[in-house]
């Protein structure tokens, strides 16, 4: 038994909208304007999504579906990078391929041999698997970008040593490199820790609301957990894999004026 | 004979990215290093010894000029077999964790017998008894050493000295001075050594070359 609320109960939560805001300006807090702008871009982009996925479902072209997959990991790479602290020239396209990788081969493996869709293109699968998926992937590409730019600015002696001693940057930056994956994986490690005890992942949530069985439920969320691991690890290693050269010179040198 | 690494009008400068940059290094400089050489490079703090090493181990790039490692020009070397063959150790001893016998294999891909590092260990005066230890927990002098020999062991043609005595006190100094000749005696050693105080050096130097005044 779904309930689908009506558009006038929806409108109806705004009550804990109005609630906030009355919060806010009693204690003072001076932020009913970011919510005000929050709780409107909310609303807007998710009946914006909504109705996107929608019209995707009905769509039985398998190039429209991976066409928006791949629009959609094109715009994630630029977000992923656009979070960085730090802009470093001639990361898009590592994050790119790290994004498309990464989510490519979760979906593929996923699709493929645990659910076994057919069409394998089956847009009500595809766009919502592949949206969280890339979410993921993005997620942990920039953590590993943001991670490898400090952890080689904090070791340019240790990688110069490696190069005075005749080795490539690939040897003379690979510990820069595993701790930007490794950083990558932690917040998904933790994730997968404590799931189902400490919090319900949204998803699983959304199902049960659904009417879902929740043994149903608990293992659509098993194969998330497993796709969020494998999307970000592929990501994360494609990508540093990638953008290690970005900070070196053509002849192998560190490139210093980046990391000042 | 071809001299080993010859410098012919090289410019360089601080940021380096042409000669436009904030700061100029050195303009038309030229300098040759001949096989068997022990050049020691003198010249005060800030005048550009340092760069000059980086420059030869192709750690920086000259804007402008040649430069010549065996008659080739440094572009046709693929950068890290010109570092094994040019070594530069830095000035400060950089020591990654793990121990002393680890860090003096950090260069190598084979692994090497312990009695080869003993043997090292003992050319250059060190206790046999560091090589299993912490290479962090070491003195100065002693990582300094130990930095050397990592790249002694890469057979470099030429090796280059960055001010390697500056963390040391005189009679440490003068036993690092007397073991370096006599090691390049023995291996056929080319060597350019920094130093802002060169008078320790002289015994084992066959050449000077000072650089102050031709900085600018
Ligand atoms: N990375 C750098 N960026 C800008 N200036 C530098 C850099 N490295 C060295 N310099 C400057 O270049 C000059 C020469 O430095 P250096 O070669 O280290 O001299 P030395 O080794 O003789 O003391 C100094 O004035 C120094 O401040
Ligand atoms: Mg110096």
């Amino acid at each position: 038994m779904i309930i689908d609320p009506g558009f006038d109960d929806l409108a109806m939560t705004m009550i804990l909208f109005a609630m906030v805001i009355l919060l806010s300006i009693r204690e003072g807090l001076n932020i009913e304007r970011s919510l005000a702008i929050a709780t409107l871009r909310t609303v807007v982009q998710l009946f914006f999504i909504g109705y996107v996925i929608k019209g995707l479902f009905a769509v039985d072209a398998w190039y429209i579906i991976v066409g928006a997959l791949l629009l959609m990991m094109t715009y994630a790479a630029k977000a992923g990078l656009g979070r960085m602290k730090k802009q470093v020239p001639g990361l898009f396209l590592p994050m790119w391929v790290g994004v498309v990788t990464g989510s490519i081969f979760t979906i593929a493996v996923v699709t493929g041999v645990t659910l076994k869709i057919d069409p394998w293109y089956r847009p009500d699968v595809l766009i919502p698997l592949g949206g969280m998926i890339l979410g993921n992937a993005m997620n942990g590409g920039s953590i590993a970008a943001d991670r490898l730019y400090s952890e080689i600015r904090g070791s340019k002696d240790q990688i110069e040593t490696y190069l005075m001693l005749g080795r490539d940057y690939r040897h003379a930056a690979k510990e820069a490199r595993r701790e930007a994956v490794r950083a990558a994986l932690i917040p998904t490690i933790n994730a997968m820790m404590t799931v189902g005890l400490v919090h319900l992942p949204g998803m699983m949530v959304g199902q049960l609301l659904g009417g879902v069985d929740p043994v149903v439920a608990a293992k659509y969320q098993i194969i998330i957990m497993l796709m969020v691991a494998s999307s970000v690890t592929v990501a994360s290693s494609v990508f540093t894999a990638m953008a290690l050269k970005s900070y070196f010179t053509k002849n192998q040198m560190l490139n210093l004026k980046l990391l000042d | 004979m071809t001299p080993i690494i010859e410098f012919k009008d090289v410019s360089f400068s601080y940021p380096p990215d042409g000669m436009n940059g904030e700061k100029v290094i050195f303009r038309d400089f030229s300098l040759k290093v001949s096989r068997g050489d022990r050049l020691i490079i003198r010249g005060k703090s800030g005048c550009g010894k340092t760069t000059l090493l980086r420059l030869m181990a192709w750690l920086e790039e000259p804007c402008a000029g040649a430069a010549n490692c065996g008659g080739r020009p440094y572009s046709t070397y693929y950068p890290p077999d010109l570092r094994r063959q040019v070594s530069l150790v830095s000035q400060t001893p950089v020591m990654m964790d793990g121990s002393v016998r680890s860090n003096m294999a950090l260069g190598l891909d084979e692994p090497v017998s312990g009695e080869i590092l003993l043997s090292w260990m003992d050319r250059f005066d060190l206790d046999r008894s560091l090589l299993e230890r912490q290479a962090g927990s070491l003195s100065v002098g002693q990582q300094q050493r130990v930095a050397v020999i990592r790249n002694l062991l890469l057979k470099p043609k030429v090796l280059l000295l960055d001010e390697p005595t500056s963390g040391l006190d005189q009679e440490s100094g003068e036993v690092f001075v007397t073991a370096m000749g006599r090691i390049c005696e023995e291996e056929g050693l080319t060597l350019v050594w920094n130093s802002h105080n060169a008078s320790s050096l002289e015994s084992i130097a066959s050449s000077t070359f000072s650089l102050d005044g031709i900085v600018l």
